[in-house]
């Protein structure tokens, strides 16, 4: 079973969340410390990042967990609350952190969000 | 002079409350809207969902006016932009009762617009229009040419747009402080999001629409 990490701060999402990624070991942290810690005792094969977090920010994790060689070419997929502007989206520092996909959590339903895990963890 | 800056901070203090109140509620709303996703239950999801498209074009709005983000004027072409807001507002309207038709004249020019507001515009709009939905019915949508532009109209034989929904948006789009909900507020935001896009709504009783500039670029071509 493939293993995906979740780094997801609210419960009743996250609860959804593994409910609907039944197919998949999902192991979730809802800070980015402790997802930093999953990701070094798991071999993950998928994350899922929330950028909106208390303490530091995903972004902050993303920038931490890309800078491990190990990880560079993990899969990521940023399914967040918080609005992306194409610039952003567009930008060598959101390229250079190499993001499988961007999913704007208010506008993306679960099936799409299965959807892009699958076909995100097909070669993982 | 005093109190008109004064009214202005508390303009501001509200907006950034109003924004910070949309932040907030994303979060349950989206909890609400997956839940009902797994359990199949598609009015509380498409109810939930109706609640974020206006959260989400309020931000919108808010981002462009305190300048977070800037308005990106490009050429796009409103008929693929209104097959877009149609099939993300069937199963909301067909809830309602209500059946949606695109009449998009063909050969239509690009508009002069920022991609982001003129979606959430119709967006606003089209649910606003279906919350003034009288009976089960159609509703049009069409787009035109005419000389000032591109004519987008939403119509239908059961609309009342006499009703309060529209003096409500009016009155509150000059009183920020006073709360608004339901269907004046998206037929606020709609308006607002026009503003923005220099363009005005305008309405009969069971039609609104409002006519986009064609696209300077192609003009001079």
């Amino acid at each position: 079973m493939k293993k995906i990490l979740l780094l997801e701060p609210d419960n009743a999402i996250a609860n959804s969340l593994i409910r609907a990624l039944k197919d998949y070991e999902v192991i979730r942290a809802s800070t980015a410390s402790a997802s930093l810690e999953v990701a070094n005792e798991h071999d993950v094969d998928l994350v899922i990042v929330e950028l909106s977090l208390g303490g530091h920010s995903g972004f902050e994790f993303l920038y931490e967990f890309r800078s491990y060689a190990d990880w560079l070419q993990v899969p990521v997929i940023v399914y967040s609350l918080v609005k992306l502007d194409d610039d952003i989206l567009k930008s060598r520092s959101w390229q250079a952190l190499n993001i499988a996909s961007y999913l704007y959590k208010p506008t993306t339903s679960l099936a799409t969000l299965t959807g892009m895990v699958e076909r995100a963890t097909v070669h993982a | 002079m005093a109190q008109r800056v004064q009214t202005r901070i508390e303009a501001s203090d509200d907006s950034s409350l109003l924004a910070l109140l949309g932040e907030e509620l994303k979060q349950p709303l989206v909890a609400i809207a997956q839940m009902a996703e797994l359990d199949e239950s598609e009015e509380i999801q498409m109810q939930a969902k109706r609640a974020l498209r206006t959260i989400d074009n309020v931000l919108l709005h808010r981002r462009i006016q305190t300048g977070q983000t800037m308005l990106q004027l490009e050429p796009v072409h409103v008929g693929s932009t209104m097959q877009a807001v149609q099939q993300e507002m069937k199963p909301l309207l067909k809830q309602q009762g209500c059946r949606t038709e695109l009449h998009i004249r063909s050969g239509l020019q690009p508009v002069d617009v920022d991609r982001r507001v003129l979606h959430g515009m119709l967006q606003s709009l089209w649910q606003a229009f279906g919350s003034a939905i009288v009976d089960e019915d159609t509703i049009n949508c069409s787009a035109r040419k005419t000389k000032a532009g591109i004519r987008v109209t939403l119509t239908s034989d059961s609309a009342d747009l006499k009703a309060v929904h529209f003096s409500k948006a009016n009155v509150y789009s000059s009183q920020p402080l006073t709360a608004f909900a339901g269907p004046a507020a998206d037929f606020l935001t709609a308006k607002e999001l026009a503003n923005i896009l220099g363009v005005r709504i305008s309405k009969t009783a069971n039609s609104i629409g409002m006519t986009l500039p064609v696209s300077k670029q192609l003009q001079m071509v």
